[in-house]
């Protein structure tokens, strides 16, 4: 038995160097270095510092959006939550409640959000693309209600400081060291823990992940609600960063969220994906819009290439795995003449 | 489970999926008749005068997209960028007739020409290369709009631009109904048919029911595959027409960020969205569904920061309940299948 | 300027507008620095509305020889602003003009962009006083309400009461919310409006089809509107556009607003609208005339009142502090007739 399954994957292992988390990378260091022939500014300390805080919030939700997708679920009512736990953050924090407690309260209110998600996914049992599209308009349309046509926009200066300022004098956001921490935890978690690999077993086959004794639905409410969580984090920074708490924060994110997850190598289909990959993604489209911008080439330009680079990566590792598979057969073939 | 059924339905619809089908689609008409008496008693405006005509008049468009949707869907794929598609249709459909000063049926030629034309793309990438259609639409609705963005580049068309019998054409009405229901009428009367009666329609329930068992047993998947996008993509071509009629101005936003409603429409006309299920009828209801709600919470003059809430509320009942009555339908499936296997037994 | 010397004649001037003296003494050309480039960022990259505001700046650039350039983000949110902003400020850029979508957010962004010397004027939608030196206003707020109110009185004949309804665009928008509420505050405390009687105000957030599904809503629940008063270049076409497709209301229900007279012609010639407007090139022109002056030095920052801000054609004008800072406006706007709507070109 297992000399079958060697026989079957060594091959493919060997001559597949070039995943598409690979692929990204090296996208993202020609980016670098093209981008910084181009333009003397893009590829300094200044700009990164300017570039950083823009892609913050899809990095945090990126993140679990990864696990979500790797585990055959999806989540679109994420820039709802980001939303909503914005508009509980301000409200709360202008009705005199302590920031720090309205912080948590904010984040309480992402995790609350994941948990109707999970719970109407897993226990339930509906389709989480239907559930998302709903929540997303129930999420979005309670911070409309809750907010109205108002906006908090008075923070301490400390705060919003947080949301857009650099450490001292150097170019990282205050924000990042936060972000970094939890793109490690995530790393971890997705590739060095019992928890991310019953993820990979659940998104390659439910039933055999319940053969393996992994209990599937409170797994996948225990994604959502680390999907909610996250959403929360990114509401409050959020709404640090832009300095304004409205019903319309961050409306439209979801796309950006799952466009940037895919791009990074996440299979729609589940069970693939890497976190670094997804952090390259969106750094990768963080850089690829600033040096858009200071190219001043049109927003368009930079709209069209976001759906080319979607499409491409699922093309191109399509066309590598035939040429792969081409290349298999004739090494086969080889080995048969030679015998 | 749901491809048992869609399996089962496949092969006897004639006898007890009809039934339970229609069971499915009275459902969604008994709730829009509720809602309609329900918010009429409260606010008779609702439905008097031009009430209806307006109600009918704002589900053409979703209602088009709605019934182009559903073959895809049901083909388990889904198109992402027919609210792209939509938009990049009405733009440059205005910007052709206007600058040849063409009238109202070539506007709807040309519209429904660049929307097959986008809805082929789709589906030689879905269908033909076989690559993941959320992804792959996700992409095309950023490309589509980028190219819309680009090409019309501030311009906008305005009623003093636009030919004035296409703006005439949304006011226009048989018996209270207006010309462009009538249209959407005719478009899902040729779907109904094709998708109930063709054996082109029926491969589609077979593929989204289980696509590899729909090769192994030969289906012409790309074909079928295929034709279902350009189908979409044509019929939200039509819709970018009907835009220019009843909106009267198009600029390179027209239609953004609407793709998710006309997936709702369809989800709440009771296609399911793992594709094997539902129908073009459902689809409509669905979409004239969603409308009369928008409506009647504007009719009933629901403070309008809830609306969205409640909304996201109605749309998740509807989900529920659709879980629920196919629930009811596996079981009674799975009973009739039991009394046959005792039968041959 | 063809365009300002018509409309000075044409232009029915808004009564409680600030009169501002037009000087004579714009013959001295004061010194600008040479080469300076100015970045207009637009609310968002699809309206012609900025358009015809860019083809002003155009004119203005050309006479004061510096370049300009029109930056239009995707999407009408203060985040893809913001991303403009920074790299603007990297290009080395001299000077931003920008119509904000958020009051507050694009502060940190422009306070960053002010420290390293850009001028920056906000001009159509304003930001909060520490994001900018100086907001070039097309109207006073309550000049603009004002203009609306005359128009709704001379609709339902003066001492008459009626049902108004009001469409907005979205229910944070800055500009729009000013104007709604500074009507409030005059239909409470000028007699000649205490007639009007605003029944709802709707948000019909710039989209065709959610403005004319509130728009027929608005009529559905309160059919004894008689205005309906649009304060949004989107919002009332979409409010003209479903009155005209309906018989009934021909007549009944008339339309008032803020709209461009490109897109409001035929509306307002069939008597549908009515409609009224800043002259939108000239804002562009008046904008770029305010940050070269900042950025040449020409006026010092921070802004005080009484500092004089050349105008080219258009003549100089005056700052003074308004509610939130220092501004200048460029008023009289213009109230547009089935006369005088065909000869305007924006």
């Amino acid at each position: 038995m297992k000399n079958i399954f060697t026989k079957i994957i060594q091959p493919q292992r060997r001559f597949r160097p070039f995943t598409w988390d690979v692929i990204i990378m090296i996208l993202l260091v020609i980016l670098l270095v093209f981008g910084s022939i181009l333009n003397p500014v893009f590829l300094t300390a200044f700009n990164f510092s300017l570039m950083l805080p823009n892609i913050g919030e899809i990095l945090l939700i990126a993140m679990p959006m990864t696990l979500l997708i790797i585990a055959g679920e999806i989540d679109l009512s994420v820039a709802s939550i980001v939303g909503l736990s914005g508009v509980t953050f301000g409200l709360l924090y202008e009705r005199g409640l302590n920031i720090w407690l309205a912080a948590f309260l904010g984040v309480i209110v992402g995790v609350l959000c994941g948990a109707v998600n999970g719970i109407l996914v897993a226990r339930v049992g509906l389709g989480s693309l239907a559930v998302t599209i709903a929540t997303l308009a129930l999420f979005r349309g309670f911070a409309t209600a809750a907010m109205g046509n108002k906006s908090v926009t008075d923070f301490p200066e400390s705060w919003t400081n947080f949301g857009y300022s650099t450490i001292g004098k150097t170019f990282l956001p205050q924000t990042y060291p936060l972000i970094i921490f939890f793109i490690i935890l995530f790393g971890i978690l997705t590739h060095l823990s019992i928890f991310g690999r019953r993820t990979f077993a659940i998104g390659q086959s439910v039933e055999a992940a319940r053969f393996a004794a992994i209990s599937v639905l409170n797994h996948k409410i225990i994604l959502f609600i680390l999907t909610g969580a996250m959403s929360g984090v990114a509401g409050v920074i959020y709404v640090l960063r832009i300095s304004t708490a409205q019903y319309d924060n961050a409306m439209g994110l979801e796309l950006s969220v799952i466009a940037t997850a895919l791009l990074g190598g996440v299979s729609i289909f589940g069970g693939v994906g890497t976190i670094w990959g997804v952090a390259a993604a969106a750094v990768l489209f963080g850089s690829l819009e600033a040096l858009f911008n200071l190219q001043a080439v049109s927003p368009n330009i930079f709209t069209i290439t976001t759906g080319t680079l979607l499409i491409g990566s699922v093309m191109i590792p399509l066309l590598l795995g035939r040429i792969n598979r081409f290349r298999i057969d004739r090494i086969r073939e080889n080995e048969k003449n030679a015998k | 489970m749901i491809q048992k059924i869609a399996a089962f339905q496949t092969t006897n619809f004639k006898i007890n999926a009809k039934t339970l089908l229609r069971r499915r689609e009275s459902g969604i008409l008994m709730v829009l008749v509720l809602v309609s008496v329900a918010t009429t008693l409260i606010n008779p405006r609702f439905i008097s005068g031009y009430g209806l005509s307006d109600l009918l008049l704002n589900t053409s468009m979703v209602g088009c997209l709605a019934v182009g949707l559903t073959p895809v869907v049901i083909a388990r794929h889904i198109d992402l960028s027919i609210a792209s598609a939509t938009g990049f249709s009405a733009f440059l459909t205005a910007h052709i007739i206007v600058g040849h000063g063409w009238g109202v049926v070539p506007a709807f030629f040309v519209g429904a020409c660049v929307g097959a034309i986008i809805g082929a793309v789709n589906g030689v990438l879905v269908a033909g290369l076989r690559l993941p259609s959320l992804v792959v639409t996700l992409g095309a609705l950023y490309i589509i709009r980028g190219i819309d963005y680009q090409f019309a580049n501030n311009k906008q068309f305005t009623a003093e631009k636009l030919p004035t019998d296409l703006m005439h054409l949304s006011q226009d009405k048989i018996y209270g109904v207006p010309y462009l229901f009538c249209l959407v009428l005719l478009l899902a009367l040729f779907g109904v048919w094709w998708m109930r009666f063709t054996r082109f329609g029926r491969d589609l329930y077979a593929i989204g029911s289980n696509p590899p068992a729909a090769d192994i047993v030969g289906i012409k998947v790309f074909s079928r595959t295929f034709f279902a996008f350009v189908w979409c993509g044509t019929l939200a071509g039509i819709a970018g027409v009907m835009y220019l009629s009843i909106y009267a101005i198009v600029d390179s936003a027209a239609f953004l960020n609407q793709e998710l409603i006309v997936v709702t429409a369809v989800v709440i006309g009771g296609v399911n969205i793992f594709g094997g299920l539902g129908t073009i009828v459902g689809a409509l209801l669905g979409a004239v569904l969603l409308r009369v709600l928008i409506g009647a919470l504007v009719a009933l003059g629901v403070a309008q920061f809830w609306q969205q809430a409640i909304n996201g509320l109605l749309l998740l009942i509807a989900i529920g309940i659709d879980r629920i009555l196919s629930r009811r339908s596996e079981t009674k499936i799975e009973r009739i299948r039991d009394e046959r296997k005792m039968e041959i037994s | 300027m063809k365009i300002s010397a018509k409309i000075s004649v044409a232009v029915l001037a808004i009564a409680t507008l600030v009169a501002i003296p037009l000087s004579s003494g714009a013959s001295a050309a004061p010194k600008y620095k040479a080469g300076l480039k100015i970045a207009m960022i637009s609310k968002i990259g699809n309206i012609p509305y900025f358009d015809f505001a860019m083809s002003g700046a155009t004119k203005a650039c050309k006479e004061i020889k510096c370049t300009v350039k029109y930056f239009g983000p995707n999407e009408g949110t203060a985040a893809a602003q913001i991303k403009l902003i920074n790299a603007v400020v990297q290009q080395g850029y001299n000077g931003i003009m920008i119509s904000a979508n958020d009051k507050d957010a694009l502060v940190p962004a422009l306070k960053n962009a002010m420290k390293r010397g850009v001028a920056v004027t906000s001009w159509d939608s304003d930001v909060a006083n520490a994001g900018r030196n100086i907001f070039v206003n097309q109207a006073s707020y309550d000049g603009v309400a004002t203009a609306m109110l005359d128009s709704v009185v001379s609709i339902l004949g003066a001492g008459k009461k009626g049902d108004v309804g009001i469409l907005s665009s979205t229910p944070d928008a800055t500009n729009q919310n000013a104007w709604i509420a500074s009507m409030a505050k005059q239909i409470k405390a000028n007699a000649k409006y205490s007639g009007i009687n605003v029944v709802a105000t709707v948000y019909g957030n710039d989209d065709p089809e959610k403005s004319t599904t509130e728009t027929q809503g608005l009529l559905q629940s309160n059919p004894t509107i008689k205005v309906i008063v649009a304060p949004t270049s989107v919002g009332i076409i979409s409010a003209a556009q479903y009155v005209v497709a309906h018989e009934e209301l021909k007549g009944k229900v008339i339309v008032t607003g803020l709209g461009l007279p490109t897109s409001m012609a035929k509306y307002i010639k069939d008597g549908t609208a009515q409609a009224a407007l800043w002259n939108v090139p000239d804002i562009g022109y008046m904008s770029v005339y305010a940050v070269a002056d900042i950025a040449s030095k020409l006026v010092k920052t921070p802004v005080k009142a009484g500092s004089s801000f050349a105008g080219g054609t258009l003549g100089s004008r005056k700052a003074f502090i308004g509610d939130n800072g220092p501004e200048i406006i460029l008023g009289p706007g213009i109230i547009f007739t089935p006369e005088n709507v065909d000869s305007f070109k924006f």
